[in-house]
């Protein structure tokens, strides 16, 4: 173990400077370069002090100092530089007499004998060295002897609420969170339980086919009586909606927004026989008279536009696809 | 099992006497439309619409607008039908620099007897024809329209009744848009029928050429009417029955122009920026009537409705920017709306 910032190595600079300077009137000034502890152990710092006295008496002195990065050799890094400081050691007795000082902080990493080499300066064009410096480095010796063990034994903190809430807010959020989802569905599923089940709903009946429900249509005008009671135009506006819906869809005429003679003119063009056409035409143009101008027809009149259109739908009801002739 | 054709032999005994008789009556009292239809063709080859509708604005007591190409025989249809009908005819070519004053007349002064005297317009006449009417300016055209609907013209301090029957037709032209003073949707409501006309087919132009080019001198029209037996007529064309179900269907129609989205015609409510007023109402209502008249019938059809929607809805419709840009015209819009409007 060396010492650190001894008084012996501030001295040692001190009489090497002193000595220095005593030559100053007689040479050039040299630089110096004191270590303050030749022996470390391994990642413990030492000091480099340099320094270059000279008198400016005689004219102005030029001193360029070595360029210092951050190692000074392979295994001596440089942990601190002071920079060049310029202080007047006798400013009473001597005002000419200059010193430049500068201090290095350095370390080593690894054990083992370290040269740091010479530093250079450029001292009125003239290049002057110090000397070389030797650094020792050690390691730490081992105890084997005892058994490994914490530098500091574990530091128990007092218990702390606040501190407990900040380490474990996540876990009381989503347990909150957890039991807030819980309660959400056990609601959910009570008030479900308690609502009546909606009665499952019977498949619709299969559709009859069309001229069945023609004819069902025509049977229920039928009993409703209408131009017994004296409603004939009632009567004839049913039995011709009944029949135009019926060549509407089967005949795939627009019965329903068609006048009579429009109706007719269309159903030359559809696959309607002729004969059934010349049945259908009548019935349509009594119901008009019926309808539209007050025409008041005698029962057989009424039974015959019935069984014309019942007549036509059985006539014409063998092509369709949806059923047979019934 | 046969199904005999309804006749009045067969339900003479059932039929209401009222309609019967009515029947009776317009069978007997219309047979001059078949004479009046004779006469026409003699002079006006085709355009069978444009005559027909001629009549049931005549019938009708309505006025009428024709729009077509120059030289489809609109002047010389009502001139004709002028001689025809016996009454008195005017054509009124409209200008930009024509006065209201050149229509219905003025005050003149007189220094001889140091009097003002009336001297009556063109407007005093049973038919007048209003030559593209669309050229004059407005105040000719609002006294003209005014006259239409007041059927009297005030010439200084007196008013004057016009003479009965009183029919305007007016013509527009299509093309000649330059210089011209469109009629407002108020004024072009005022005609009972807008009757657009197309040209003649083939073989009637090539008659029109026969007709017009032959060394023959042409054909005499003979009167087979007078006046008054027209102001009698009109009156039992009034008459005519209309059942609740056509009223219903007329209203059914008109009302699909207004409001079509509540008569399955949804995709109309972008294209019709308004509907009929219920002035067309009226005039398709009269208009079948006149219609069915000239069917010789007593009862309106729904036939006769759809005869006359097209030529009383056409000018009554309006179409938003949208329909214009797509080119839609209003003739599309009155078909669909009278193929989705269910007939009684």
């Amino acid at each position: 173990m060396s010492r650190r910032n001894s008084p012996s190595s501030f001295a040692a600079l001190a009489c090497a400077l002193l000595g220095s300077a005593l030559h100053l009137a007689a040479q050039a000034p040299r630089p110096v370069a004191v270590l303050d502890s030749s022996a470390i152990l391994i990642g413990q710092q030492a000091h480099i002090n340099l320094g270059v006295t000279y008198r400016a008496d005689q004219g102005p002195v030029t001193v360029q100092w070595p360029a210092i990065t951050d190692s000074l050799a392979a295994h001596v890094a440089v942990l601190h530089d002071s920079h060049v400081d310029t202080i007047l050691p006798d400013k009473q007795s001597d005002p000419y007499l200059f010193r430049q000082v500068r201090r290095l902080t350095i370390t080593s990493w690894d054990s083992g004998y370290w040269a740091i080499p010479p530093f250079r300066f450029i001292i009125n064009g003239d290049t002057a060295e110090t000397a070389p410096l030797l650094l020792t480095v050690n390691t730490v010796p081992v105890d084997t002897t005892q058994a490994i063990r914490d530098i500091k034994g574990n530091y128990t903190l007092p218990f702390s609420l606040l501190a407990w809430l900040q380490d474990n807010w996540r876990w009381i959020a989503g347990g909150l969170a957890a039991v807030a989802l819980l309660i959400a569905l056990f609601i959910y599923l009570y008030r479900r339980s308690r609502r009546p089940r909606p009665q499952p709903v019977a498949p619709e009946p299969p559709k009859q086919p069309l001229h069945i429900r023609t004819l069902l249509a025509l049977e229920a005008l039928q009993q409703q009586k209408l131009w017994q009671q004296g409603r004939t135009k009632d009567y004839y506006s049913g039995l011709t909606d009944i029949i135009r819906s019926y060549v509407e869809e089967r005949f795939r005429v627009p019965a329903m927004e068609q006048t009579t003679d429009e109706l007719l003119l269309g159903l030359r063009m559809s696959a309607m026989p002729r004969g059934q056409q010349e049945q259908l035409a009548p019935v349509l143009r009594l119901a008009d008279m019926v309808k539209f101008a007050k025409w008041n027809t005698i029962p057989a009149e009424n039974e015959q536009a019935m069984a014309a259109a019942i007549k036509l739908v059985q006539e014409t009801a063998g092509n369709t696809p949806d059923a047979p002739l019934a | 099992m046969e199904f005999e054709q309804p006749s009045a032999a067969a339900t003479s005994g059932s039929a209401s006497d009222t309609l019967r008789a009515l029947n009776a009556r317009i069978q007997e009292a219309s047979s001059f439309v078949d004479l009046i239809d004779q006469e026409m063709q003699k002079i006006i080859v085709g355009q069978k619409d444009m005559v027909q509708k001629l009549l049931v604005a005549l019938l009708a007591d309505g006025h009428i607008m024709l729009e077509g190409m120059p030289g489809l025989a609109k002047t010389l249809a009502i001139k004709t039908l002028s001689e025809v009908v016996d009454v008195g005819f005017s054509r009124i070519q409209f200008t930009p620099d024509l006065l209201p004053a050149d229509l219905v007349g003025t005050m003149v002064y007189s220094p001889r007897s140091e009097e003002f005297t009336v001297k009556k317009g063109p407007l005093f006449s049973n038919f007048i024809l209003a030559d593209e009417i669309n050229r004059a300016p407005a105040k000719v055209q609002s006294a003209l329209l005014e006259a239409m609907q007041e059927r009297q013209v005030t010439i200084g301090a007196t008013t004057y009744k016009l003479p009965e029957p009183f029919l305007v037709m007016a013509t527009m032209n299509p093309v000649e848009q330059e210089g011209t003073y469109p009629l407002p949707e108020a004024q072009t409501d005022r005609f009972m029928l807008k009757v657009v006309l197309d040209y003649p087919r083939k073989e009637e132009e090539r008659a029109i050429i026969r007709q017009n080019t032959g060394a023959g001198a042409r054909t005499p029209v003979q009167k087979v009417i007078h006046a008054r037996d027209i102001v009698a007529a009109r009156q039992l064309v009034r008459e005519v029955y209309m059942d609740e179900k056509i009223e219903r269907y007329i209203v059914d129609i008109v009302h699909a122009t207004r409001q079509p989205g509540e008569h399955r015609l949804g995709t109309l409510a972008s294209l019709v920026s308004f509907g009929g007023s219920p002035r067309a109402s009226i005039y398709m209502a009269l208009g079948a009537k006149a219609y069915a008249f000239t069917k010789r019938r007593g009862y309106v059809i729904p036939e006769d409705v759809r005869a006359v929607c097209p030529d009383v809805l056409r000018h009554r419709i309006g179409l938003t920017y949208e329909a214009e840009a797509e080119n839609i015209k209003v003739d599309e819009i009155i078909s669909q709306v009278l193929n989705t409007v269910e007939v009684p």
